[in-house]
């Protein structure tokens, strides 16, 4: 039997640095209390603490995310799955916790205690984050190539020929007609302005890819073309991804590894395909057979 | 201060330079502050002044609070010494201060203006007073002043080099005219007020201290003396100024200051002159003066 | 069971039991399979066998971790390093195991839809950092060997025959050369012929020192491969038999 040379350079990944170390994220909504967290969760039926009327979102999440691997949170609308992402983004700010990305001061430095500015480096050069609605990750009046650019420029390139060049090769790997490169994504389909915004998140190539519901909301044919294209680009290079939905399917589709969520936790974490044959969590369970 | 101006001054019957000691005040120590942090939009309280919002209180609340009895004022409005806004700041504030004035740009020691720097060098023992309509350079791709302010405190200028980009790929150059948005001692993007493209370098390291007023927008900033300041341009698109196309001022002949196109309303036909009409006439006296000497 | 003087064994399995509580009819519980326990070393062939209902299946998901197992262990000696209980190591590392060393043919082909034979097949070496095009060339080579036919080779295999997506499916898992391979009836939408193939295929593989574990309702086809024999009956342990595998 002939074999590929064997794959020696590939290092031993889970005795490896994990790319993104969460630990006991905490995001609650309104004043807390010192109940909050005791008294909201799964168990409770509620991420509303009954003494203070706080949102607990995220409460005392941990996770560890190893380069190059694909991440699936799944859980219902209110399950705080979004959260988590955007408190990783910087979209929002973490009532507590601590996150640590090895791209960063070697992962000794806890991201969620840097200034802004730093903040901003990690955000675009380390980090991409692709929006369920494409207006959250593109300005739909900016060209596609533009709203490319704006990464560049953010990361300080000062060269429009330089930028146009990435602008088109993204585009083409996205299947984003070049000939539309100068118009602005309001003009495109939904499917296509979701194709733009993955573009720009790869512009500064970032190790980390976010995706938040990114098939959600639209036709199964473009579903279907936006997954092909996620999985074929973390496969050609290498992203790491956190895929957040609330649909089994593209869970199943795209994650190696899956979290499940409900009322601000973490109620399972597993093999995608241990979840979805073995779902331990009485919620889960629920989840899996509840599947079309 | 010579005692007739002081007699000026007084029979106005209102304080030196109109505006109360402490009010003068405040508007200095926001001014230092601007001074101190080069570009930066330092917000003040402006007070109401005879005249309306909109026609340079910003500039003329900084120039009444730092004029002195020996000073001697220039007020310019788009190079012009004898346009009705310039002539009316210039009334108030000699009528309230007794000051002397002058168009002679090289004699003055305050010259406010409204969308010039004079074509004459500056010198450091001169101030330069502009008169802002827009403080936010970042206005124009953002609405919101609290977005703003944090754009400028993390640097985060990408929109607004987004916008020069796109420019570039609509029209195939920056088609900016004015308030061309400059980079100040490498930090803040700072509006220069609506001078012409031509006038931007005249702001790179200059001797001169140049103070802006936004009174409607109650801003004020600064570029201290010989002050980085660049205009945003790209490695593969430098910053250009205003091309004439070889023409030269129909009056004194120049070809190397800023000029306005006029047209000949008898002919239909478009000519050009000097903007800074005290250059201008320099420029034809020392040609008639040279005349006269001729043999 | 073990024969000392072979050579140590690759995975070592003790009690594996699994059982299932389902919360959604009330807390009832299924018993997937009891009390498992055997011993492999490389190069070795293991049928389990049995009815229905027996557990075969489970035991190669439990190993896989696809169940998670409820009690027993299941040591596993990798190719570097100590050696790691699947049944309760850490995700991460069983992902990294699975991606270098434990192959996984199911009874029935899942791919992800789209993709056509050849990336289904060369897919798992290009995540061992094979390159695209050397990851296809095996993958053909591999596909040849199964005789799948070269004009299906760019259509997703969603709509082949059984016989078809079974010689896709085992191609997936043999081309990455696996150290411990689990079968899930392999051969059971096989004609004879096919059958013929995948037996000198797994013979070569025995030889380069791959352990396999079979699931077989009938292990008459596979007999010649066989080292030992778990029989395996509804609602009990496991029962060994068969002349042993060492």
């Amino acid at each position: 039997m002939s074999i590929a040379p064997a794959p020696s350079a590939v290092p031993p990944a889970a005795d490896a640095q994990p790319l993104l170390v969460l630990e006991r994220l905490l995001k609650i909504y309104g004043e807390g209390c010192p109940d909050c967290v005791a008294r909201t969760g799964p168990a409770a039926g509620t991420n509303v603490c009954p003494r203070c009327r706080s949102v607990v979102a995220c409460g005392d999440l941990s996770l560890r995310l190893d380069p190059g691997e694909i991440f699936g949170i799944v859980g219902e609308s209110g399950s705080g799955k979004s959260t988590l992402l955007r408190c990783l983004y910087f979209d929002e700010t973490p009532t507590a916790g601590h996150a640590y990305l090895t791209p960063y001061e070697a992962g000794r430095v806890d991201v969620f205690a840097i200034s802004p500015q730093r903040r901003r480096y990690v955000r675009h050069h380390l980090l991409g984050m692709v929006y369920q609605h494409p207006h959250l990750g593109l300005d739909l009046d900016t060209s596609a190539g533009g709203n490319i650019a704006e990464k560049m420029l953010m990361a300080g390139t000062r060269h429009v020929g330089r930028m146009r060049e990435r602008a088109r090769e993204l585009l083409g790997r996205t299947e984003v007609p070049l000939d539309r490169m100068d118009e602005p994504p309001r003009r495109f389909s939904g499917g296509m302005q979701q194709r733009v915004q993955i573009a720009k998140t790869l512009a500064n190539n970032p190790p980390l890819v976010l995706l938040d519901e990114v098939t959600t909301g639209q036709d199964v044919s473009v579903q279907a073309r936006v997954l092909d294209l996620i999985r074929s680009l973390g496969r050609s290079l290498g992203l790491a991804m956190i895929a957040v939905s609330h649909d089994l399917g593209v869970i199943r589709l795209l994650a190696q590894r899956t979290a499940v969520m409900k009322n601000g936790r973490i109620v399972e974490l597993g093999l995608t395909d241990q979840i979805l044959e073995d779902p331990q969590h009485p919620y889960t369970q629920l989840l899996v057979s509840s599947q079309l | 201060m010579r005692a007739a101006d002081l007699l000026v001054a007084r029979r106005s019957g209102y304080n030196f330079a109109f505006l109360d000691e402490h009010s003068k005040r405040e508007v200095r120590r926001a001014l230092l502050k601007a001074v101190a942090i080069p570009g930066h939009q330092v917000p003040f309280a402006p007070r109401e002044l005879p005249i309306a919002l909109g026609w340079g209180t910003g500039g003329l609340q900084i120039t009444l609070s730092l004029i002195g009895p020996r000073d001697v004022l220039k007020v310019i409005d788009q190079g012009s010494d004898d346009s009705v806004n310039a002539v009316n700041l210039r009334r108030l504030i000699t009528r309230t201060t007794g000051v002397r004035t002058t168009t002679d740009t090289r004699r003055a020691t305050i010259i406010q203006t409204r969308h010039r720097v004079p074509e004459e060098s500056l010198r450091a023992d001169q101030v330069l007073v502009f008169q802002v309509p827009y403080p936010e350079p970042l206005r124009r791709v953002e609405p919101s002043d609290v977005q703003t302010r944090r754009m400028h405190a993390e640097q985060d200028y990408s929109r607004l080099w987004v916008y020069l980009y796109e420019d570039i790929v609509r029209w195939g150059d920056v088609t900016i005219p004015h308030r061309y948005p400059v980079r100040v001692h490498g930090r803040y993007v700072m509006d220069p007020s609506p001078i012409p493209r031509w006038d931007v370098p005249k702001l790179h390291r200059s001797p001169t201290l140049g103070l802006f007023g936004a009174g409607r927008e109650k801003r004020v900033y600064a570029i201290p003396p010989h002050t980085r300041v660049e205009p945003l341009e790209f490695d593969d698109h430098p910053f250009r100024v205003e091309d004439f196309g070889g023409e030269r001022c129909r009056r004194c002949g120049s070809g190397r200051s800023f000029l306005s196109a006029i047209y000949d309303r008898a002919t239909g036909r478009r000519y050009y002159v000097c903007s800074d009409t005290d250059y201008c006439e320099r420029r034809i006296a020392g040609g008639a003066a040279q005349r006269a000497a001729a043999p | 069971m073990t024969d000392q003087s072979a050579s140590a064994p690759i995975l070592s399995v003790r009690g594996l039991t699994k059982t299932f509580r389902l919360h959604t009819l009330g807390g009832a519980e299924i018993r997937g399979c009891d009390g498992v326990s055997f011993d492999l070393a490389p190069g070795r062939f293991l049928a389990l066998t049995g009815p229905n209902g027996s557990g075969k299946s489970s035991v190669l998901k439990c190993i896989y971790r696809t169940y998670l197992p409820t009690s027993g262990e299941i040591r596993y000696w990798p190719a570097e390093g100590p050696d790691v209980d699947l049944a309760r190591a850490d995700e991460r590392r069983i992902l990294v195991l699975r991606r270098r060393e434990i192959g996984y043919v199911t009874q029935f082909l899942r791919v992800v839809p789209r993709v056509s034979v050849v990336d289904v097949v060369a897919e798992g070496l290009w995540h061992m950092g094979c390159d695209a095009r050397t990851g296809r060339q095996v993958a053909r080579e591999m596909l040849t060997r199964l005789e799948v036919r070269p004009h299906l080779w760019s259509v997703p295999p969603a709509t082949f025959s059984a016989g078809e997506q079974q010689r896709v499916n085992l191609a997936r898992a043999l081309v990455l050369q696996p150290r411990l391979l689990l079968l899930d009836e392999p051969t059971a939408s096989l004609d004879a012929a096919a059958v013929a193939v995948v037996i000198d295929l797994l013979r070569s593989l025995k030889t380069s020192g791959t352990a396999i574990i079979g699931v077989f309702h009938d292990v008459e086809p596979v007999r010649p491969l066989v080292d030992g024999i778990v029989r395996m009956q509804a609602g009990a342990g496991a029962i060994p038999a068969g002349r042993g595998h060492g």
